[in-house]
């Protein structure tokens, strides 16, 4: 294992930021933390990196114990959310910072440099300090310095937050091309979901300092092991509603479908609503529905435009409804 | 008038009245031979010829360099190295702020009055405390060197504003530059060298450009209090030099003539430094 994270427990003063979080990562893998704001995500990176002490657990990088280490000790690298670039300092010299620090011969320095560099099409920005670069710029210079001193392991806090959207979508497929291409793990820390689906090997699912749940990303969107997870992984989040509303089936439970499985129509166990708000998104329509005091989101075919105040059904198989034990409840078999 | 015109006048006024006109007065009676006693009388270039013959001015200038070349390094590496030490905010750091700051209010006068006790060969609590260290104390007051450096070092103590510019911007350095560092490996001396320092060389150029000013004129308060120009004209700076031709030997002209060369020194001293500031890309 790359990373092993066993009972890690954080609190700064009164307020709990970790309760025993177990977390592991195998050789090469990308691991993505997923959660809301505050869930303890960037907490957990920085106890990794050894940034924050922990209260209590055991922090392992490539099989050695670093839980008291110092983070220059750890063999991991990071890439900050602002990215941190040394402002006084050249692209090159933010590149070889680590490096000089470690006193590593010059020549060695020199032909680290120029390898990540050219990895990272960097090759006419070597001599520009950060204030000349532009934001995609900053954030592959972030990424040559974490690269260049070939750590065990990469923990990447939110490096995409201050990209535009066609940036951002750009540069996470560069990120997750260049882990497969170098072949170290990762720790990517996000709190968008699609972000996490779409980049990640195995993403975990973090709310309130806890892990949820650890899986594939098909496997979570398929599999939740309970209401918050289902309703934090896609997008627009699940429907989970009181199972009543379903012709009272498992009274006391929760029924959860997600909006991409409800269709307009009639059929057996259909819904009535009210249409209350139609927002197109392009090649689909997402229809806000009010039952009784209910309230479901339908994604549908962009072609349906259903008016806003009239009634309408809407449908959907038996086999597209999870059951949980309450509104963030455990999923019911 | 714009509001902020309006605003700046009073200060303007005051600028032109209290140091605009005297300027010009002065530069005007650098040309003339003034015992005020009697009107000024215009004599060409003869105070710049008597400038070159006068050994006391150059004793005075040779004085005020090396007070310049002691003291403002050790102002600004006090004002820096207190802002580093008390940057962090913890118990008893806003005491120790205070502390630091506190000298620079303590009127001139008491200020040197307090080290002439300090000093005092024979009961200063600082001799004192050396011999009680079995340390040697060298003879502060009476030596012409100790006394260099004991005026240096009385003016390492005011740096009050300097420390406050300098805490200010240390505070500014975002606290992720550091924690990338440690995750580089950098040790203390390494971040201290290779990002604090460098990340600060604007704030402590512009310290180390206003200290070169004040370095030549804010010494005569402890020079006249605490050594009295002396020993054997050790501490006989330029300003000193100026007031003794001004007001005991009545020679206005000609110490305006000495003032006249102290601000060309000053500003030839504050333009190379402003150039090499420039030419290190540091301002």
């Amino acid at each position: 294992m790359s990373l092993s994270v066993e009972s890690v427990a954080k609190r700064f003063g009164e307020v709990v930021a970790l309760t025993g979080v177990d977390l592991s990562a195998a050789d090469g893998e990308l691991l993505v933390i997923v959660g809301p704001s505050g869930s303890g995500k960037t907490t957990l990176l920085r106890c990794i990196a050894g940034l924050e002490e922990i209260d209590s657990g055991r922090v392992s990088v490539a099989g050695r114990d670093v839980t008291g280490a110092d983070p220059g000790d750890r063999d991991v690298a990071m890439v900050f959310q602002e990215y941190a670039l040394y402002p006084h300092l050249t692209v090159r010299a933010n590149i070889a910072f680590g490096l000089k620090a470690r006193k590593v011969d010059e020549s060695s320095i020199e032909r680290s440099c120029a390898e990540v560099v050219e990895l990272l099409g960097l090759q006419n920005t070597t001599d520009r300090r950060p204030a000349e670069l532009s934001g995609g710029e900053r954030q592959r210079v972030a990424l040559a310095r974490a690269i260049v001193r070939e750590p065990a392991l990469f923990l990447m806090d939110e490096p995409l937050a201050n990209l535009d959207a066609e940036l951002r979508t750009h540069t996470r497929g560069e990120i997750k091309r260049l882990q497969k291409r170098i072949g170290t793990t990762m720790l990517y820390v996000t709190h968008d979901q699609i972000e996490a689906m779409t980049m990640g090997d195995s993403v975990a699912v973090m709310r309130a300092g806890t892990i949820e749940q650890i899986d594939s990303p098909l496997n979570l969107y398929n599999h939740p092991a309970n209401a918050f997870v289902a309703r934090f992984i896609g997008h627009p989040p699940m429907n989970v509603f009181p199972a009543e509303v379903l012709s009272g089936e498992k009274r006391g439970a929760y029924a959860g479908i997600r909006p991409e499985r409800l269709r307009l129509g009639d059929g057996p166990g259909s819904i009535a609503g009210e249409v209350e708000l139609v927002e197109p998104i392009g090649g689909e329509v997402l229809v806000h529905l009010s039952v009784d005091s209910t309230r479901l989101i339908a994604r549908i075919p962009g072609d349906e435009h259903p008016p806003i105040g009239t009634s309408v059904n809407v449908t959907f198989g038996a086999d597209d409804v999870f059951w949980f034990e309450g509104p963030d409840g455990k999923t019911l078999a | 008038m714009r509001g902020a015109t309006k605003l700046a006048l009073p200060y303007l006024a005051g600028l032109f009245l209290l140091v605009a006109v005297p300027a010009l007065l002065a530069f005007a009676l650098a040309f003339t031979e003034f015992p005020a006693v009697a009107a000024p009388r215009f004599n060409g270039v003869d105070n710049f010829i008597r400038l070159f013959r006068d050994a006391g001015y150059a004793t005075a200038l040779w004085n005020s360099l090396i007070y310049l070349a002691l003291s403002v390094p050790l102002r600004v590496v006090a004002a820096v190295g207190i802002a580093l030490l008390m940057y962090r905010r913890s118990r008893g750091v806003g005491a120790a702020r205070a502390a630091a700051y506190l000298p620079t209010v303590v009127p001139d006068v008491a200020f040197g009055l307090l080290w002439l006790w300090l000093l005092n060969p024979l009961y200063g609590p600082i001799p004192g405390a050396l011999q009680a260290l079995g340390l040697p104390s060298p003879d502060w007051l009476i030596d012409p060197w100790s006394a260099r450096f004991a005026v240096a070092i009385m003016s390492a103590f005011q740096i009050g504003e300097g420390f406050v510019i300098a805490l200010a911007v240390r505070r500014l350095i975002p606290s992720s530059l550091y924690e990338a560092a440690l995750l580089d490996g950098a040790g203390p001396w390494f971040t201290l060298t290779r990002l604090t320092l460098p990340l600060m060389a604007p704030a402590i150029a512009l310290l180390a450009l206003r200290d070169v000013v004040l370095a030549l004129q804010a010494n005569f308060v402890p020079a006249l209090i605490v050594t009295d120009g002396g020993p054997r004209l050790a501490t006989t700076f330029l300003s000193i030099y100026v007031y003794r031709q001004a007001f005991a030997y009545f020679r206005l002209g000609y110490a305006s003539t000495i003032s006249l060369t102290m601000f060309v020194l000053t500003a030839g001293i504050v333009y190379a430094q402003y150039r090499l500031a420039r030419r290190w890309r540091l301002l």
